[in-house]
């Protein structure tokens, strides 16, 4: 009775090669943690000691810990990927902070390989190298107008997270723009 | 005309491999890198095209983008491609050109008429002629006017090539890989800086290609390849051939068209043909060349009439002789380099004549010694021939009165090669930067100083810089300087040394020779057919601005956007004028530099692509039960679902039918939904909608009514509270994103110490309404953990059950008037839980209806959606005056109160029936009987099955007070008008019993 009806299949991406690969991902879950100006030293503070990070990660970027990832999404928000709502709130009370649970309301696709940079370009106004964009970068933008996040995991590896609706949308899209790079 | 393939030269073709081509129906060979310009030039093909307006013959007069006259389509069906520079256009096996603008052959054009018309078709000749005729002539003419103008034609079949589109990024940017461009690329490489190199042509060198100097004791070609080598073997360097930058655009993003597969017979598979780039650039280096220019005299555009340096160019890169016995004419010193490169080259040049009556010697003795004759003091005065060079008339010629002495003598020759100077090119930096700047020695403009919010530097040619060691050196010190502001520390290297000295391009200010007694076409514009006598009728006229001359000659509006063309046409106006050019100055250069393809603009947003589409959970169970699918915004939503044979209107009124009657259910999944959380969530919404939400308890739900700040109605919905701190708000489809984005704009601007977060959930959720009598049956034989009796779950409640293990939360809500419920789920699990309640409501017959149905159950109800909140209307307007509290302060409180919303005259919502039994239109005027005056508008409208009438709800004029009048329904565009009876909106079901039931 369970049934999950993905929103992008998985075989939906079936030209890659070496140069340029397109995968769908099964995140477990995905939590935002919003929070305010007046409690947010209290949640940056339990993040930190969640994902062992020195300092309050700046808006931008992402750290991660196993399968979990801390996102700080926005300058009062981080989102949470692999980790599911009950430890997301952990210690935190409703009065610090909002819990919301979106496991079900994005899409996820890796890209990887050493075209991924010209690949992202080719829609992206976003200088992708390495300098400008490095490893643990989180980048919110958007592709074929729809709202997108990318994570940059590795030099030649990104996930993007979509919304769910869009998602079949633009994994066609994803793959129509993937064929250049992917063919012969 | 002679024009041959000569024995040797020609850099860029490989003579061991022919191609074929076809140009106007018939087969040719060229070539392995040749471009169709050299090719036919190689086959003494001169006449290729005819001029917009008066059909003239003409060939090709220049070797690169800038062509005015060698214009052809390429292709044909889907893939036909209008307006291409034969000198752009290379040829590949199979590559189909015709000519354009002629009928019924490029050999018998009969539009040539227009010719022996010259008098007529002056410049103006349109606004003269028609000025009279009124509106009703003039749309009579306009009809012929259109199908005789026009250059090419593009095609009405669908293009099946790919076009992209991409972005790139670089610290230094240059544009233009002549000698300027290649040393400035090179010291921004070798120091470090990230550089993206974008030349137009196939080939990376400029005016390098055709040079017959050294560079640091290696021929410039050798230098320039070796250069490129370099280039291409450093990381840092990307290098973009057959690139053409078209456009500078604020906080230096670059506008670039990549003829990606315009070289081969047709794109590999998944190849585009063209894709547009936006280059981010931290500094921009313009290293675009100069223009060499034209002369204005009596037949200066017959095909075998083309620039010095062009021909230079064909003899070296591509091995083509434009004569046997070619004339050259120059103002400047740069037309003797011309003459002896090709002579070295193998065209034999005899003659060059040169206006001045002083010529350097050193060139005097060098031609002496060529066998080359020089007639000082002399002009070309005139062409013979129509579709080539017979003949030249040369004649002297006064340089301080501008006119011939005498009436000169005839000269045979097969080609007039023409040095008017050179202009440099100024058009990205004029696009971008600030007035030119007039160079009185060159008679040319230069780049004015960059905006303040661009940053880009010019040098070589393009800066005014022509001897070509300084060119290099100021392309180096244009690298370094671009390199230092780009972050990078520029290295510092020796700049090469160039031999022989470059010639001395400071040109006589001859640029026009009037034809003797006034008879003769002398052309500035070569593709708009405009001539020195145009311009001087404009003088005449009154055309004082150089933008006025502009636009009522049309002069610099070809798609060689005035390359050719200004300067002869400033020097023609200054001198009508008696101004010094620089005070007559010039058009500013907008973007695009070259044409764009449609395509390239296009991208792969064509077709399917053309706009993200957004589905629900359940788009595909829909799809697969036959759903026609409506566009409402982004998403796809179910419409309708026919029966076999069904028409719209038979499906919906099943639909409702069966839903006012049993069960039906509808996907809601498009609503917008947003998370409101937080220990201030209630404050929040209590200050965002109209009505109270403070006390709204856990488990129940209310309607929301949501103002501007004007005080007019925004959006309205319902909100459910789940728990002590939070909220699910949902919104109409459309206004989801609109909605979330101005609460969060009052909770960071108005309200910023109230702790709640807002989180669209539009996607976390999908959503089915069941209405109908048997809905709360459907649901409680499918539904478990939650009591769904009519006591146990009343109007408005809202609670968590379970379908199977897949946990729902249910709101009891009714958008159609009935008994219904919104069943939510996680998006995951949208589709096992319509199928579940599709499979629990088989035994009562449930079926999925559409957003035909839901408009038809709402308008019966009465209840108000986006056609009815335009923008216009206030909560009194709507008859939900009563949602606005008087006991608080909301979004919009303060302005409600305001004169204009508190007019007795306002319009009100209304229901209205049909006296005609058939179906209103949606926008016709509502009207008192006897009167045309508008009162008022029908908003929505449809059958009702309910009813057995047609109806629709509508916003009238005191619509309140008017309940059983009669009025008119006027939709006079489509001629119709109908009897209506105002009533009350809300049709049916008054006291809301089915509802609450």
């Amino acid at each position: 009775m369970a049934d999950q009806s993905a929103p992008i299949e998985d075989g939906c991406f079936d030209r890659n090669n070496a140069k340029l690969s397109l995968s769908v991902e099964h995140p477990d879950h995905l939590v935002q943690i919003g929070f305010w100006p007046q409690s947010a030293a209290k949640v940056h503070k339990a993040v930190a000691t969640r994902f062992k990070s020195k300092k309050t990660m700046p808006p931008g970027q992402f750290v991660s810990k196993g399968e979990a990832l801390c996102i700080r999404s926005a300058f009062d928000a981080y989102l949470l990927i692999n980790v599911d709502p009950v430890a997301a709130r952990g210690d935190l009370s409703p009065d610090a902070c909002a819990v919301t649970d979106l496991s079900h309301s994005r899409a996820a696709i890796a890209i990887v390989g050493p075209a991924v940079e010209r690949f992202l370009n080719c829609d992206i106004a976003i200088d992708f190298s390495l300098e400008a964009c490095p490893v643990g970068s989180a980048v919110q933008t958007s592709m074929h107008h729809i709202p997108v996040l990318l994570l940059r995991h590795a030099p030649e590896r990104f996930v993007l997270y979509v919304y769910r609706s869009y998602a079949r949308d633009l994994a066609g899209w994803m793959a129509d723009m993937a064929s250049p790079f992917q063919a012969g | 005309m002679s024009a041959y393939r000569l024995a040797e030269n020609g850099h860029l073709i490989d003579r061991d491999k022919p191609v074929s081509f076809r140009f106007n129906g018939q087969t040719y060979s060229g070539f392995d890198g040749d471009t169709l310009a050299s090719a036919l030039l190689a086959q003494d093909v001169q006449h290729i095209a005819a001029s917009f307006k008066y059909h003239r013959p003409r060939g090709v007069m220049t070797a690169g983008s800038q062509e005015p006259s060698g214009v052809v389509t390429l292709r044909s069906g889907g893939r036909q491609e209008p307006n291409c520079k034969a000198p752009e256009v290379e040829i590949c096996e199979g590559l189909d050109a015709h000519p354009q603008n002629v009928w019924p052959s490029l050999g018998f054009d009969i539009q040539a008429v227009n010719g022996l018309l010259s008098p007529i078709f002056a410049a103006g000749f349109y606004y003269k002629t028609f000025f009279e005729a009124g509106q009703t002539g003039w749309h009579f003419f306009e009809r012929f006017i259109r199908r005789a103008a026009g250059m090419g034609e593009a095609s009405r079949l669908p293009d099946p090539d790919r076009y992209e589109r991409a972005n790139g990024f670089a610290d230094v940017l240059v544009v233009g890989s002549g000698a300027a461009g290649l040393a400035a690329a090179l010291t921004a490489a070798r120091s470090g800086a990230k550089v993206l190199m974008a030349e137009e042509a196939a080939h990376f060198g400029g005016g390098l290609l055709a040079s017959s100097a050294t560079i640091n004791g290696v021929p410039a070609r050798q230098w320039c390849r070796e250069t490129v080598l370099e280039l291409t073997g450093l990381p840092n360097v990307t290098l973009m051939a057959r690139t053409a930058i078209h456009g500078l655009f604020d906080d230096n993003t670059v506008g670039a068209l990549e003829r990606v597969a315009d070289h081969k017979a047709q794109p590999e598979p998944h190849e585009a043909r063209h894709r547009h780039w936006t280059i981010h650039a931290g500094q921009i280096v313009l290293a675009t060349g100069a223009f060499e220019r034209p002369m204005v005299f009596d037949g200066n555009d017959r095909p075998g009439v083309m620039l010095a340096s062009a021909a230079v160019q064909y003899a070296a890169c591509y091995g083509v002789a434009i004569g046997r016995a070619p004339v050259v004419m120059t103002n400047n010193d740069s037309g003797y380099q011309s003459a002896f490169d090709l002579r070295a080259l193998g065209v034999p040049i005899a003659t060059i004549v040169d206006p001045r009556d002083t010529v350097d010697p050193a060139l005097l003795e060098q031609a002496a010694s060529l066998s080359v004759t020089v007639r000082t003091g002399h002009v070309v005065a005139s062409v013979s021939g129509r579709k080539g060079v017979k003949g030249v008339r040369i004649a002297p010629f006064d340089v301080r009165g501008g006119q011939l002495t005498g009436a000169g003598e005839h000269l045979e020759a097969d080609a007039v090669l023409v040095s008017g100077g050179w202009t440099p090119n100024i058009n990205l930096a004029s696009q971008a930067g600030g007035k030119p700047a007039f160079d009185a020695e060159l008679q040319a403009f230069l780049p004015g100083a960059p905006r303040p919010n661009v940053s880009f530097v010019s040098c070589g040619s393009a800066a005014g810089v022509f001897d070509l060691q300084s060119a290099l050196a100021s392309g180096q010190e244009a690298g370094r300087s671009a390199t230092e502001k780009a972050g990078v520390k520029p290295l510092t290297t020796p700049t090469p040394t160039v031999e022989p000295t470059s010639p001395d391009v400071r040109p006589a200010a001859v640029f026009d020779i009037p034809p003797r007694r006034g008879k003769g076409k002398c052309f500035v514009d070569f593709q708009h057919d405009v001539t020195a006598s145009d311009i001087a009728l404009a003088h005449r006229e009154g055309y004082v601005s150089v933008e006025h001359l502009k636009r009522y000659t049309t002069l610099g509006m070809a798609i060689d956007q005035g390359k050719n063309a200004n300067m002869n046409a400033l020097t023609l106006m200054a001198r009508a004028q008696d101004r010094p050019i620089e005070e007559v100055g010039t058009t500013r250069f907008r973007p695009p530099y070259v044409p764009l393809s449609l395509g390239a603009i296009a991208g792969r947003e064509t077709g399917r692509q053309f706009r993200p589409v957004r589905r629900s959970p359940i788009h595909d169970w829909h799809v697969s039960n036959d759903a026609v699918m409506l566009n409402t915004g982004p998403w796809e939503r179910p419409r309708y679902y026919p029966k076999s044979g069904e028409t719209i209107t038979e499906a919906y009124i099943r639909e409702a039918t069966t839903v006012r009657k049993g069960v039906g259910m509808v996907d809601v999944s498009f609503l917008g939904k947003i998370d409101v959380q937080g220990p201030d969530a209630a404050e929040f919404l209590n200050r965002v909608y109209s009505n109270a939400f403070l006390k709204l308890p856990v488990g129940k739900a209310r309607y929301g009514l949501m103002l501007r700040e004007d005080g007019i109605v925004y959006d309205d919905g319902t909100t459910w509270r789940l728990s002590e701190h939070q909220y699910l708000m949902t919104t109409t489809t459309a206004n989801a994103a609109l909605v979330l984005a101005k609460m969060e704009y009052w909770h960071a601007t108005a309200w910023p110490e109230l702790r709640v977060k807002l989180t669209s959930l539009t996607d976390q959720w999908a959503g089915m309404a069941v209405a109908g009598p048997d809905s709360r049956a459907v649901l409680q034989a499918v539904v478990t953990d939650l009591a769904l009796g009519a006591e146990d779950f009343g109007f408005m409640a809202v609670g968590n059950g379970r379908i199977g293990d897949i946990p729902v939360t249910i709101a009891r809500l009714s958008f159609s008037g009935e008994l219904a419920y919104e069943v939510f789920t996680a998006s995951h699990h949208g589709l096992a839980v319509w199928e579940a309640i599709m499979a629990a409501g088989q035994d009562f017959d449930i079926i999925p209806y559409g957003t035909e149905a839901l408009g038809t159950l709402r308008i019966e109800k009465g209840h108000v959606t986006a056609t009815e909140i335009d923008g216009r209307t206030t909560a009194d307007d709507l008859g939900l005056g009563g949602l606005c509290s008087k006991k608080k302060s909301f979004i919009g409180s303060a302005l409600l109160g305001r004169e204009a919303l508190l007019e007795n005259n306002r319009l009100q919502l209304v229901g209205l029936v049909s006296k005609e039994s058939r179906a209103l239109l949606p926008g016709a005027h509502l009207t008192a009987s006897g009167s045309s005056e508008s009162a008022g508008h029908v908003t929505a409208t449809t059958y009702s099955p309910a009813l057995e009438r047609y109806i629709a709800l509508g916003l009238l004029r005191r619509g309140r007070e008017r309940h059983g009048e009669t009025l008119t329904a006027r939709f006079p565009l489509r001629g119709d008008t109908h009897e209506i009876e105002v009533v009350n909106p809300v049709f049916f079901d008054p006291d809301g019993s089915r509802m609450h039931g």
